[in-house]
């Protein structure tokens, strides 16, 4: 079965500025972020996966086949960057029309299911020119899913959404990956995709840094020194004592605290936890095993 | 299918979003003027031949050569730029439809909304000058009031094609469309008719269409007369070659738009 998206080696150059350089990858069913900083790239990657551009070099498929046939189009839900709307409209007028624009059957109903869905029931009615940032995301998002899609494009999905909403709409993304769909969502914001998904694709500069879930990108760094952070009653001591262990490259003060460079890392707890109480250890904490350490790590690479 | 889908939605959408905006005021306004003209200028003269002129080189001279084509252009331009601009255009383009279906439906949209805003100012100018004079009634020929039916339906179509390729292939359409009407129709459409050039104007198919349906008697007409033969004696244009123009015209620049406006990225600066 073809997977619900698939890029081989694309390019994208807007004129001679380089949008996007070489990249592969698969989404099958399922969820999977795509994370970068601002400029990474990722509204172009998504864009190309909807049809909306088209590719310099490579193809993309949705599918099997070009998201710019309307056969194909159709089987994508998109969730935009886009904060404006026809004002003048109600939320669910809204979502209604764009389901009939997609030749979706019975639109109002699933319009209203899927704003439902999105706790709008209150709000649906109102026009959106009277929406708060957060309710025009759900309405967006109620677009996306209204029609039954099965590969959902959603570029940062969780922009202006308060606690409950994230909550939410991170819980639904979740049931779409784990009831088949292929979904694929950008953000540059790591907790976030961390909250969302374990799949992810890492891209700086228009280029892949790293494919896969969190722990195979972190396995694929074991190679490099980690950062730990060492508090203690004797720091001097303790200092002098772990700087001739084995797989300790460096070691730093910081601000009354150790910063040890450190490469294996599971070696470098036992022993500090052997010697922790004769230096008064009073807290190790790694710096660096979070997703946005490992993220910097690659971009610095 | 998708096609008339998407032609029949967004034609409809946009003429909604068109005809209750702002800018129908400002262009209903102007058909005010053009109505509170005619009236006044009715009001001065006395025998009823003057007024059917006066009515007929008032509705040319201000409403055809004017206002018909500000109006088309303006929300034929309008309609297609202020959605890029909000970025609104991404739904649509992201939807299942062809992009086709979008610049035809707003480009008829546009061309409805014109329609619709020149008779209501036409009808304010008839209303006010078939009441105005010293009995209160003055009569106009029924021909002279009929004559605006034809070149108006054809006319703004024919601009709103313009208008829809200039929006689709210039960022700054607005102004390529001022100069297009007061550079290209205005210039070129007053060239000799003898070197044809005049034929390439949307304004020139009108006039002649116009020319053909007032008053045979009036002087207004025989006015007209030189400037429709080029100021020779031969026969003038016929009003089935100013629309076989017309079609052409308004054929050519739908299908540039059509192709132009096929793949273009209208929102790429690549922003993130």
């Amino acid at each position: 079965m073809s997977p619900g998206l698939e890029f081989d080696r694309v390019s994208r150059w807007y004129g001679p500025v380089l949008g996007i350089s070489d990249i592969s990858f698969r989404v099958e069913s399922g969820v999977v972020g795509l994370l970068g900083k601002n400029g990474a790239g990722k509204t172009t990657l998504l864009k190309l996966a909807a049809g909306l551009l088209d590719a310099s070099i490579g193809a993309v498929r949705v599918f099997g086949g070009s998201p710019q046939r309307l056969a194909v189009r159709a089987r994508i839900g998109i969730c935009s960057d886009v904060d404006r709307f026809y004002e003048r409209m109600t939320g669910r007028d809204w979502v209604t029309w764009q389901l009939r624009l997609a030749g979706v059957a019975n639109a109002r109903v699933r319009a209203t299911e899927a704003l439902e869905r999105l706790d709008m029931q209150d709000r649906m009615d109102t026009r959106i020119g009277g929406y708060s940032k957060g309710m025009r995301q759900r309405v967006k998002f109620a677009r996306a899913i209204a029609g039954d899609a099965d590969l959902l494009l959603l570029d940062e999905p969780l922009n202006g959404l308060d606690p409950v909403g994230r909550h939410d709409v991170v819980k639904l993304i979740q049931e779409l990956g784990e009831s088949g769909k292929s979904v694929l969502v950008s953000s540059h914001v790591l907790q976030e995709v961390e909250e969302i998904t374990r799949s992810l694709l890492l891209i700086h500069q228009g280029r892949v840094l790293a494919e896969g879930t969190i722990e195979n990108i972190r396995t694929q760094l074991e190679e490099r020194a980690h950062l730990v952070e060492l508090r203690a009653r004797d720091l001097r001591g303790l200092a002098a004592r772990i700087i001739g262990c084995e797989g300790v490259e460096g070691l730093d003060v910081v601000d009354g605290r150790l910063v040890a460079r450190v490469r294996d890392t599971d070696a470098f707890f036992d022993e500090v936890t052997s010697i922790g109480s004769d230096f008064g250890v009073s807290a190790v904490v790694p710096l660096d095993a979070g997703l946005e350490a490992v993220f910097d790590y690659l971009v610095k690479e | 299918m998708a096609f008339l889908r998407g032609l029949w939605l967004i034609f409809t959408q946009t003429t909604k979003e068109l005809f209750f905006s702002g800018k129908t005021l400002l262009f209903l306004a102007g058909c005010g003027i053009y109505a509170a003209a005619v009236a006044l200028v009715l009001s001065q003269v006395g025998d009823q031949e003057d007024n059917n002129d006066l009515f007929a080189f008032l509705t040319l001279g201000i409403y055809w050569q004017g206002m018909l084509p500000l109006t088309a252009m303006f929300f034929s331009i309008s309609a297609i730029r202020d959605e890029i601009a909000d970025r609104t255009i991404v739904f649509l383009f992201d939807s299942p439809i062809p992009r086709s279906s979008i610049w035809l439906g707003k480009m008829f949209a546009a061309s409805v909304v014109t329609i619709l805003i020149l008779l209501i100012g036409y009808a304010g100018a008839v209303f006010l000058a078939t009441r105005v004079g010293d009995d209160g009634h003055y009569r106009l020929a029924q021909s002279t009031l009929e004559a605006p039916w034809l070149p108006i339906v054809c006319g703004a179509p024919a601009y709103a094609a313009v208008g829809t390729l200039l929006a689709v292939f210039f960022k700054r359409s607005m102004i390529a469309g001022a100069i297009y009407v007061i550079g290209w129709e205005q210039f070129i459409g007053a060239t000799p008719g003898q070197a044809g050039a005049r034929q390439l104007t949307v304004i020139d198919s009108v006039r002649t269409m116009f020319y053909h349906r007032v008053e045979e008697a009036g002087q207004f007409r025989r006015a007209m007369r030189d400037w429709a033969t080029g100021g020779e004696d031969g026969p003038a244009r016929d009003a089935a070659a100013a629309f076989e123009s017309l079609l052409w015209l308004t054929g050519i620049c739908v299908a540039l738009a059509l192709i132009l406006g096929a793949r273009k990225d209208y929102d790429s600066a690549p922003k993130e």
